[in-house]
């Protein structure tokens, strides 16, 4: 470890701080957006229940979910790290980042396909989806430890 | 609109309702969630001699209902046929009519058991099916009837509705539940739908769709983006009279020479045939007029499917542009009143079915000379019921100088609706007795002095024109609780001129004065009926027999 860089410990800290900080604040921002389409229905807003905007409703839907479920991932993974650098080595950088990534493109592609969108079909904004969803994967994959044995 | 039967879809009485009808005794019951009739042994009688099935139960359980909105049938199956119980719940009556006691048609009974893959189906549901006739009569032995399948339109001229022609022509076997949809659905107006489901599976080829990119072939009809010619023809699979219906493109003119169809001139009486109507009506030579120009299959109410808008003058101004700003000019009315909607003129009530008067589809002009080859009333007369022949005429000549007609002096005198109603035949008698229950008509010519006319149109032969009467009845002031029941054996002789002069004398006593007088409506200076007039009326009424099929 050269002079002036921070220590493993204090790496491990900053990642760990990182992703609690983003996954609780991802929680906040998709559970806050959950209200709001739980609100919509109780006040009976036409322009999310009439039935004409049932596809803008499952896009919604799928935003609130993905996104709540991908600020649980960030938390799990910042739960994760130590016993990973511990048991397997050094967390790959990119792992960090696909997760960060993942949680704004795939809930975003999920609500931009929502607000405009095409009878039965969701808007161009879809396409982010599955480019979330490779985000998510490889990120997993990263930590999944493939290939890796455990330390003695 | 063909149903399964539920809560939601059954609108008969079904509470273990027992109703003795000329078809015989029923009863309607439950079981649990299941709906049941009991039928009577005359019908199972006739099951039994026409589909060689041996004693069917009297206890038949129904499958299918058609229609909600004015009237409902109950469909059975017996060993694979599905047949109709014979009767039908009237809906703004309240009451269980055997089955053709509801058409315009003399006598009662409807002849024989109706199986529903014989006619009803063809129209009635998903996709049109249509067999050779032959095929498609009473069938012996039990199992389901096989249909050799047709294309509702058989299009060899017009591309886009080619599609029609790919149905597959083998013949199927039906196992019940009966047919692809039932009721009108998606596939009897945009094609079969196989070729468009294929295309768009691939989300490629949807989303150059959605962005305008690439083949405009959708696979799949949109009666919305054909010609008025093209996307009415669509219509006429099943609106329009048997013979036109259909395969042919072109109907054949000849053969609504048909009385039960159409007027003498050939104009369509039968409502729910408004394809041939349109077609020969001058509006649609032009090309940008057909059913859609005022009729929608999506964005309407369900029970007239009438575009916003449509009910007004909105639909006829779009073309007819000039008269908008001259309205008064053109009708010679006030501009809010009856008088001034092109329907009320140009397409009266000259038609009928299901127990109603309904508007003519051809599009024409009052005409008095029409009026006298043909026999069908005017839309000045149908409204302006306590006016004669001869007055109309007079005006029409004296507004759009329509040449003089020679006319007696009855029918110079006489109101038309009362000429009509008592020495009309039953298509003219229904059609007027429905219209003094029509409030334009009302606010036009009064509201009670047409009573001793109804009593007669009340005792008539035909029971639709007794249930329009009575109907009619019921919108007079005093008469909302009128109690007939236009189904029970008609009076006659003695019986019937009691029943008549019971209400006459009513009137008479208890009723206000009424609002005309004169021996043009039968009545005397002091408002009483003069009974010599009506005698003389009804010893020249016409007695052809007339039945309208719907």
């Amino acid at each position: 470890m050269a002079a002036g860089e921070p220590s493993n410990d204090q790496r491990t800290t900053d990642l760990r701080a990182k992703h609690y900080g983003f996954g609780w604040k991802a929680l906040f921002v998709f559970i806050a957006l959950g209200i709001v389409l739980e609100a919509l229905h109780g006040l009976k807003v036409d322009w999310y229940l009439s039935t004409s905007m049932s596809t803008r409703r499952h896009m919604w839907t799928l935003a609130h979910a993905h996104g709540t479920l991908l600020g649980l991932i960030n938390i799990a993974f910042a739960s994760y790290v130590p016993w990973h650098i511990e048991h397997r080595g050094e967390l790959h950088p990119w792992a960090s980042r696909l997760f960060i990534l993942a949680t704004v493109v795939m809930p975003a592609g999920f609500f931009l396909g929502g607000i405009g969108f095409y009878a039965g079909d969701p808007g161009l904004g879809i396409l982010l989806v599955p480019v979330g969803g490779l985000f998510l994967i490889a990120g997993v994959y990263l930590c999944a430890g493939f290939g890796r044995k455990l330390k003695p | 609109m063909t149903q399964l039967p539920s809560e939601a879809t059954v609108v008969g009485n079904f509470d273990d309702h027992v109703v003795d009808l000329s078809a015989g005794t029923f009863r309607f019951y439950r079981r649990g969630e299941e709906f049941w009739i009991e039928v009577p042994e005359s019908w199972a009688d006739q099951v039994e001699r026409t589909f060689e099935i041996p004693s069917p139960s009297l206890d038949q359980q129904v499958v299918m209902l058609t229609g909600f909105h004015h009237q409902q049938v109950y469909w059975l199956e017996v060993e694979g046929h599905i047949l109709a119980a014979g009767v039908n719940w009237v809906k703004d009556f309240g009451q269980y009519v055997t089955l053709g006691e509801v058409f315009l048609k003399p006598g009662k009974n409807q002849k024989g058991v109706q199986e529903w893959t014989n006619n009803c189906v063809r129209c009635h549901s998903t996709p049109a099916w249509r067999g050779a006739p032959k095929e498609n009569k009473a069938r012996r032995g039990s199992g389901p009837a096989p249909l050799r399948v047709m294309p509702p339109l058989s299009f060899t001229e017009s591309r886009p509705l080619d599609r029609f022609g790919e149905l597959s022509t083998d013949a199927i076997s039906i196992d019940p539940p009966l047919m692809p949809e039932l009721g009108i659905s998606c596939e009897a107006c945009h094609g079969r739908a196989e070729e468009h489901i294929e295309l768009y599976s691939s989300p490629l080829r949807r989303y150059a769709k959605h962005l305008n990119l690439g083949d405009a072939d959708t696979g799949i009809i949109n009666p919305e983006k054909l010609s008025a010619e093209e996307s009415s023809r669509l219509c006429g699979s099943c609106h329009a009279p048997r013979p036109a219906m259909g395969v042919r493109p072109k109907f054949r003119d000849w053969k609504l020479k048909d009385p039960k169809y159409s007027w003498p001139d050939r104009m369509i009486r039968s409502g729910g045939r408004g394809y041939v109507a349109v077609t020969k009506s001058p509006c649609f030579a032009g090309g940008e007029f057909g059913c859609l120009t005022c009729h929608s299959m999506h964005d309407a109410p369900p029970s007239d499917q009438l575009s916003a808008g449509q009910d007004g003058n909105d639909a006829c101004i779009d073309c007819h542009s000039t008269l908008a700003a001259e309205l008064e000019k053109h009708t010679h009315h006030a501009p809010e009143s009856a008088g001034s909607l092109c329907y009320d003129c140009h397409m009266p009530h000259t038609a009928f079915n299901l127990l109603k008067a309904t508007r003519s589809h051809q599009i024409d002009s009052p005409n008095v000379a029409v009026n006298l080859e043909t026999g069908r009333p005017n839309g000045c007369n149908l409204c302006h019921l306590d006016r004669s022949l001869g007055w109309t005429a007079d005006y029409l000549s004296s507004w759009y100088g329509q040449p003089k007609v020679e006319l007696n002096e009855r029918q110079r005198v006489v109101s038309a609706a009362v000429l009509g109603a008592m020495e009309g035949d039953a298509m003219i008698r229904a059609l007027y007795g429905w219209s003094m229950g029509w409030q334009p008509a009302q606010e036009a010519s009064g509201r009670s002095w047409f009573v001793p006319v109804l009593a007669y149109l009340l005792n008539d032969s035909y029971s639709a024109v007794r249930a329009v009467a009575t109907r009619s009845l019921r919108t007079v002031p005093g008469w909302d609780d009128f109690e007939n029941d236009p189904w029970n054996p008609p009076r006659a002789g003695k019986q019937s001129k009691r029943a008549i002069r019971k209400i006459v004398d009513l009137w008479e006593r208890d009723g206000p004065a009424p609002d005309r007088t004169g021996e043009n409506v039968l009545l005397r200076k002091d408002g009483t009926l003069n009974w010599k007039s009506t005698r003389k009326m009804l010893a020249r009424r016409d007695r052809t027999e007339v039945q309208i099929s719907e």
